[in-house]
């Protein structure tokens, strides 16, 4: 029985470029192909903003949601990643800021327990998530993509759609926040 | 507080596993398929589309009105199968288990086991066909005396009398197995005849003899039928493995959960052994070395890393797993091999989020 091209090429991985074009078609197995390179990456992005996994399944789904809505936007492909990696952050932005402003109507809000490897560093990366739940997402999250991530500051100013400048400051603004809570 | 913040990049568990990832994307593929995620250069066309049907509803509505048309079956659907494992299927509810497996009108049952997508392509009073995009399905067909039942599964298709049977779309291979009645597997060019407790194996790009992957899948019980070849088929019978990768999964989390991380390692371990190839190794793999490396065995959590990338170098965690080599054998001692490491990494992700801890073991 002769079994022709189950899977075309598994060798040959088609650029980020290649995979907008099939999805631009309507290719399914190009969108497969996509998310299954970005997804996980997104969601370790979007865990480390967000702090706990409550919403990380919606943000990652609207994250996508966006970037197909708005693919005729993406002017650099081979930059694609930070491109999604600005629309998770613009998506856990608008959850951080209802989630502040539920807790400011005092509505229940699901305690931040991060999950870790190590269960000894546990309690330090809770206290760490606790205070950053008390700044405002503005500053949180250049400083969670800086300092938790590792992204450069240049990096962190792109995917926050934010100067340089801006970025250095709000960054200062939560470390001076967070000093003052976990002291 | 900087020194918090990278413990703590460096310490969080992504809860991401495989299940998450192909719940989201089936989401994500089920909204931009239903034109939830369409806007701007799609917009126009669809408006073109929608025009273009109504004008053709418009001509059914005025066919049946005129006494000409008589609608027997609902319109195929489409259904997307959440990811979940026998195993798992049974800790769950009963509403998850339902929303797991498709009816069909003539009481067939198609039961999505793993990562599964299955669609509709009809289901009328010519019989039914079904294509199989991905993932493992149980197909639980009722007798059928004339109408033909059709799986499509890559290039082949499936089709039966009447009979529980399973199919496996992998990427490496597909395979049916048959648990009661008869399949036909056809191609364009061949077929082979599938009874009960017989599997075939198909590899992608790769000629076969017509029969020279039918083994008995249940091979090691006594009243499996023969193969309908039985030949030198040795290198492909398999037999079935005790657990689940799944199970051994759930396993392993729950053993972390309580801080057992012997018993964690141990599951592990099993799962790579007995699912080398398990959507699931290369997390195996990737969380056995986070566990070595919290136990403070550096190599072992370094060779763990390596086979994420050696087996998988597409697979989304094969940087991650490169990075964290590298610094395994660099908290190992192991210098020179912990800089060649670094090298290799940096060749290959020059942006990637590793880069400044490979450029520092570099010394750069």
């Amino acid at each position: 029985m002769h079994v022709a091209a189950l899977r075309a090429q598994p060798t040959i991985e088609p650029s980020d470029a290649e995979l907008l074009d099939g999805i631009r078609e309507g290719e399914e197995r190009a969108f497969r192909r996509l998310y299954d390179r970005h997804a996980r990456y997104l969601a370790g992005v979007a865990y480390r903003l967000l702090g706990n996994d409550n919403e990380l399944e919606d943000v990652v789904q609207e994250a996508f949601l966006e970037a197909i809505r708005f693919l005729h936007r993406v002017r650099e492909p081979e930059r694609l990643r930070s491109w999604l990696v600005t629309v998770t952050v613009r998506r856990v932005r608008r959850r951080l800021r209802k989630r502040r402003s539920r807790r400011r109507l005092a509505a229940a809000v699901a305690p931040v327990a991060p999950r870790v490897s190590d269960p000894g560093q546990s309690a330090d990366v809770e206290a760490l998530y606790r205070a950053l739940d008390q700044v405002a997402p503005e500053a949180r999250i250049p400083w969670i993509l800086h300092h938790v991530q590792g992204a450069t500051l240049p990096e962190t100013a792109d995917v926050c759609d934010m100067s340089l400048s801006t970025v250095k400051r709000r960054i200062a603004h939560a470390r001076r926040q967070l000093e003052g809570r976990l002291a | 507080m900087e020194e918090l913040g990278r413990r703590a990049g460096k310490e969080l568990d992504v809860p991401w596993d495989d299940l998450r990832h192909a719940r989201v994307r089936d989401r994500v593929r089920r909204d931009w398929k239903d034109g939830r995620a369409l806007g701007g250069w799609r917009r126009g066309q669809d408006l073109w589309r929608w025009a273009g049907a109504a004008v053709v509803l418009v001509a059914v509505a005025m066919a049946a009105l005129l006494g000409g048309l008589r609608t027997e079956n609902p319109a195929p659907v489409v259904t997307v199968a959440p990811v979940l494992e026998p195993a798992m299927d049974r800790r769950l509810g009963p509403e998850v288990r339902a929303e797991n497996a498709l009816s069909l009108a003539d009481g067939s049952r198609v039961v999505m086991l793993r990562e599964a997508e299955v669609s509709v392509v009809s289901d009328d009073s010519r019989g039914v066909r079904l294509r199989h995009e991905a993932g493992r399905v149980r197909y639980e067909v009722m007798p059928r005396e004339r109408t033909p039942f059709v799986v499509e599964a890559g290039e082949v298709e499936v089709r039966v009398v009447g009979t529980v049977f399973v199919v496996d779309v992998e990427p490496r291979w597909t395979t049916v197995e048959v648990s009661e009645g008869r399949v036909e597997v056809r191609d364009a060019e061949d077929m082979v005849t599938l009874e009960s407790g017989e599997q075939l194996r198909l590899r992608p790009n790769r000629e076969l003899a017509p029969t020279d992957q039918v083994v008995p899948h249940r091979a090691e019980k006594s009243e499996a039928k023969p193969a309908s070849t039985p030949g030198a088929l040795e290198n492909v019978r398999s037999r079935r493995p005790r657990s689940s990768a799944a199970k051994l999964m759930a396993r392993a989390d729950a053993a972390r959960a309580v801080g057992d991380l012997v018993g964690a390692i141990r599951a592990l371990q099993q799962l790579v052994r007995e699912h080398p190839t398990a959507p699931r190794a290369p997390q195996a793999w990737m969380t056995l070395g986070r566990l070595e490396r919290q136990r403070g065995r550096p190599i072992a959590a370094s060779q763990a890393f390596r086979h994420v990338f050696e087996q998988a170098r597409s697979h989304p965690l094969a940087e991650d797993a490169m990075g964290e080599a590298a610094q395994a054998l660099a908290t190992a001692g192991k210098v020179e091999e912990a800089r060649r490491a670094a090298e290799r990494y940096l060749a290959r992700y020059p942006s990637g989020i590793h880069r400044d801890k490979m450029r520092s073991l570099l010394g750069r």
